[in-house]
């Protein structure tokens, strides 16, 4: 196509600035002039942070230089990526210097990731499903907001707030769009901890009435750790460093899994068992101790409630017993459970290991192990969280919320799941808008950064369950699987483009600040600005006509810019909490961190309680509960030990660390089973046949987070896909060799991935790290690797409502 | 062909235009001489999208950094076993936001332009650069516009024309491209040209 002169001219007298609506570049403002004067960003400058790339909030130093983020390293000011305790902290950070894992460091390929969202979108072609083209429109904020605003407000004004669907992260910006939910009206808000922890959760809640006790890896003399790959798989990115020392100085590391993590290889000992069978090697060690007295039997006798009826119950669960269960050899468990009873200090530890039927009870027998060996609260042991941080501000919805508040949850709430928490039940969720057989169906869902259909076990189920609301709403900085079955998509930011309050899992009271690092980079507005701003156009208000998403919590004034007035939000959370500073004086301590000065503290179960306070609490069955403004009974505050002192105890009914759990005994599982009141082993639900003879388990390392950072450049790199672990000799007996491509089956599904011989693995088991198979998403992620959540069942278990992500079974045949 | 200053600026805006969004009836009209561009918008719209907006198969990046720029991770401070194997990597290309980008924006400053915060998108976007350029030929700073050709635009507006040359789904913006490669051929913008250097494409300068 030549053009000539004519056309040229005629297209140059199409110009005008409004025929083509505008411009893109304006005459520069008078601050920009100041800045360029000054040379905004000459030299560049470091801003202390906290890393999101995963939910470990390590804290962080960014270089920005002209506007740009070019580093980023650690901060030693934050003790999240030094130690868990203070004295080691305090002594040894400063010379030693904190540390951040791969994924840190690739953070700033997240930022500048060339298949970032960067506008919302509106799909023009209705029909929704996997591999169907959404066939995409660029569509202002304006109409994104508009439109989403005016759903809202239709379900509300028809008194249908109970049929919106919120999912969310579970570290950030929860507060805002958990008020969001209240003050607009529906029960169903949503977090991801149902998909990662909430059956550990429940079983040391059972125990010791705290839901996240932590490891003192650094003073221990003996690790026993249950299903977690802590060195690789950091969940917090002290503990490698902690864990390692510990074994420096001394300790021995065991690793019960399947399968040969990188935590077990640098561990004494791989204690290989049969998976969903925890529980019974946790029983028989107890077994042994109880057997040989080797229970720390003072420590027994002053704090641990229900021995006896757990020492009858353990009596035939004998190392030969549980060989058969676990195919650990019975010497092997003897042998370990005289070791461990014997060594002290000692942690015992289950994190993702209890993804299976039984995990919530097998989790409560390993903790159980810490209770009679008295393992609990001393250094070197698993002691209580004191995670005490920032204070959510709580808001009282309207009379219009409060109608439909009363709804019960989609998924049935605590009245269903004995150990529900706040975070819901996804894969009972999805169950419900499938078979429609919930108290309702939900209309529409609003989804900011959950994958969906990469973390919920059964993806087809979760693809026929998006497919039956009415309207989607995704926030995300990726065009994520889930992504593609939004009607609007809009764009997100990371976690270098806004803010947060990290209250630190350490042992002692810590907030480490995150802030936007550099400016949105595509001017969109942090996810706390577009819940404001629905919350403003909705104009949602609490009971007492206050309007929450208007008025600055500090200054009580209508704020306009939506920034400042979160600015204001945090300035609050801080000082109604434990750090007890504003925004401003946060960001200006070292490395932008909060950090105690009353460090760690060890027996706080022996705490005495004021005498005041103790005066004044209400005290019911030897247990003291701190009033209500009304007179009432409100939070547990402590207990009275036989000699009439007060102190703390643990928070459970009976202010001891309990092996027998009264309460169960009226109370019923998700499936109206009645719950056991002792820590039982029974074989989980789905077990191996002649058509699927094979466990198919998966696991986390550290070069990916999750299912959600496989498009980073970076991290690729490191590690470019994963295969399937198989057994050589099982390998061998279905005719696979190394590399060979094969195809995994299970009723629900089919996947292809590459065979990985090893004999790092279960013969009976196979597996692979999570979050590959990505079909959408970006260039990078798209491609590699299987999604093994096309071979599971959408269920969880029946006492937390923990996603099983682990109980699979599978056949494996080369393709 | 001869064009004054002012009627080049002109034809930088009409593309920067086409660059910035979807073009609304009116425009498509003019532009295809036909009367029937109502029912064209959403067609269009899902194409501009596809191609610049959402991350896929036919997407081409309109940056000049996605073509120009590396991404170094520094790992100096890393602690991860596989850091201990002896992995390190150098720069790598294809991301958003680079160096050029800054400078882009730098320059717009240095004369007088910044891009206005309701655009949205970075300052090294295809449609900044071509206003940019449009902006400097309008008000008679041909040497400038040049100079910035030189050290911008020409370098990496071929690449791009290139890559939106080879969409199959492409109608619109094929044409689009092919349009602004003949203006621009004249102009001298598009004798920057990719290297290949390392299996990577290096951006070298038009000559002037």
């Amino acid at each position: 196509m030549k053009l000539d002169r004519r056309e040229f001219l005629k297209l140059a007298g199409l110009t005008s600035a409004a025929a083509l609506g505008g411009r893109v570049l304006r005459p520069v403002t008078a601050s920009a002039k100041e800045a360029l004067i000054r040379g905004p960003y000459d030299g560049g400058e470091w801003v202390a942070s906290c890393c999101n790339m995963c939910g470990g909030q390590t804290g962080i130093l960014c270089q920005v230089v002209d506007g740009r983020l070019v580093r980023i390293k650690p901060n030693d000011h934050n003790p999240n990526g030094f130690s868990n305790v203070s004295g080691d902290f305090f002594d040894n950070a400063a010379k030693e210097g904190a540390v951040i894992c791969p994924k840190g460091n690739a953070g700033i390929m997240a930022l500048y990731d060339p298949d970032r969202l960067k506008t919302p979108l509106r799909r023009t072609n209705p029909e929704k499903g996997m591999g169907v083209d959404p066939r995409w429109k660029a569509i202002s904020w304006e109409e994104a907001y508009g439109e989403i605003a005016s759903r809202l407000k239709s379900l509300r004004e028809a008194n249908e707030a109970h049929k919106l669907l919120w999912f969310s992260e579970d570290h950030s910006f929860t507060h805002p769009q958990g008020d969001f939910c209240k003050l607009y009206g529906t029960p169903n808000y949503n977090m991801h901890s149902n998909l990662c922890d909430v059956g550990r959760k429940a079983s040391f809640k059972i125990l010791m009435g705290d839901e996240r006790p932590l490891i003192d890896a650094l003073n221990s003399k003996y690790m026993l750790i249950f299903g977690w790959n802590p060195l690789s798989a950091t969940k917090w990115a002290h503990l490698p460093r902690i864990i390692t020392r510990g074994i420096e100085r001394g300790a021995r590391l065991v690793i019960v899994d399947p399968h040969l993590s990188y935590t077990a290889s640098k561990a004494q000992e791989w204690v290989p068992i049969r998976p969903g069978t925890d529980g019974a090697l946790a029983l028989a060690m107890a077994h042994v101790i109880l057997r040989d007295g080797l229970q720390d039997q003072a420590f027994v006798d002053a704090w641990v409630t229900g021995f006896d009826s757990f020492r009858e119950y353990v009596k035939d669960k004998t190392p030969k017993w549980a060989q058969g269960i676990t195919t650990i050899p019975a010497e092997r468990i003897e042998r370990l459970a005289r070791e461990f009873a014997a060594t002290k200090p000692a942690i015992v530890d289950v994190w993702s290991g209890a993804h299976h039927t039984n995990g919530v009870y097998a989790g409560w027998a390993i903790a159980a192990l810490a209770a009679i060996t008295g393992n609990v609260e001393k250094p070197g042991t698993l002691t209580l969280p004191n995670a005490k941080g920032s204070k959510h501000i709580e808001v009282e919805p309207d009379g219009t919320a409060k109608k439909t508040l009363k709804q019960i949850r989609l998924d049935g709430g605590k009245d269903k799941w004995p150990y529900f928490h706040k975070s819901g039940v996804y894969t009972e969720i999805i169950n419900r808008i499938l078979d429609g057989k919930g108290p309702y169906q939900p209309k529409m869902a609003v989804i900011v950064f959950q994958n969906l259909l990469m973390s919920v076990v059964g993806t087809k189920n979760t693809e026929e369950a998006l497919k039956k609301l009415d309207f989607i709403v995704v926030v995300d900085t990726m065009m994520s699987e889930t992504a593609q079955f939004a009607d609007i998509a809009i764009p997100g930011t990371t976690y270098l483009e806004r803010y947060d309050l990290n209250t630190h899992w350490v042992t002692w009271p810590v907030v480490g600040l995150r802030q936007p690092v550099v400016k949105q980079l595509f001017g969109q507005p942090a996810e706390y600005e577009f819940v404001c701003e629905l919350g403003r156009r909705l104009g949602l208000k609490e009971e007492n006509g206050n309007e929450v998403f208007w008025q600055g919590r500090m200054s009580g004034a209508r704020i306009e810019d939506k920034t400042r007035w979160y600015e204001e939000w945090l300035s609050k959370e801080l000082k109604e909490g434990e750090p007890k500073v504003t925004l401003e004086e946060l960001k200006a301590l070292p490395g932008a961190t909060w950090v105690s000065k009353k460090g760690t503290k060890y027996n706080k179960h022996e705490d005495p309680i004021p005498a005041e306070k103790a005066a004044d609490a209400i005290t019911e069955n030897n247990i003291l509960y701190s009033k209500k403004k009304d007179g009432t009974k409100d939070k547990q505050i402590g207990m009275l030990k036989p000699d009439g002192t007060a102190v703390r105890g643990f928070f459970t009914p009976s202010g001891k660390l309990e092996l027998h759990a009264a309460k169960h005994e009226s109370k019923v599982d998700a499936k109206g089973r009645p719950l056991k009141p002792l820590p039982v082993y029974e074989p989980r639900e789905w077990q191996p046949s002649s058509g699927y003879p094979l466990f198919l388990i998966n696991w986390k390392e550290a070069s990916q987070t999750h299912s959600r950072t496989q498009n980073n450049a970076y991290l690729a790199e490191l590690k470019s896909t994963d295969g399937l672990r198989i057994n050589a000799e099982t390998a061998a007996r279905l005719g696979i060799s190394d590399g060979d491509l094969v195809r995994i089956e299970s009723p629900y599904g089919k996947v292809k991935m590459k065979a990985e011989l090893t004999e790092g693995i279960h013969p009976e088991v196979v597996g692979t790290q999570h979050g590959w198979g990505h079909w959408a998403m970006g260039r990078t992620a798209k491609g590699r690797g299987a999604h093994t959540g096309f071979l599971a069942k959408t269920v969880a278990c029946p006492l937390s409502g923990q996603s099983l992500n682990k109980e699979i079974c599978v056949n494996v045949f080369k393709a | 062909m001869f064009l004054r200053p002012e009627e080049k600026a002109g034809i930088y805006f009409l593309f920067s235009r086409l660059f910035r969004e979807a073009p609304d009836p009116g425009l498509i009209n003019e532009i295809l001489e036909r009367t029937d561009g109502t029912g064209k918008e959403e067609e269009i719209a899902v194409e501009y999208a596809s191609l610049f907006v959402v991350p896929g198969e036919c997407r081409v990046s309109p940056y000049e950094s996605f073509y120009c720029d590396s991404l170094t991770v520094d790992t100096s401070t890393a602690d991860s076993p596989y850091f201990q194997a002896g992995c390190r990597l150098g720069g790598m290309k294809g991301f958003l936001y680079g160096v050029s980008a800054a400078a882009v924006e730098k320059a717009y400053r240095e004369n007088g332009f910044e891009v206005d915060p309701r655009f949205y998108d970075l300052p090294d976007h295809i449609a900044c650069e071509l206003e940019f350029v449009g902006r400097l030929y309008e008000r008679g700073r041909d040497e400038a516009a040049r100079a910035f050709i030189h050290r911008h635009l020409g370098r990496w507006v071929s690449l791009f024309l290139t890559e939106l040359e080879k969409q199959k789904r492409s109608i619109f913006y094929k044409r689009a491209a092919r349009k602004l490669i003949s203006f621009l051929t004249p102009e001298g913008a598009l004798e920057g040209k990719a290297v290949e250097k390392g299996g990577m494409s290096e951006c070298v300068p038009a000559k002037r």
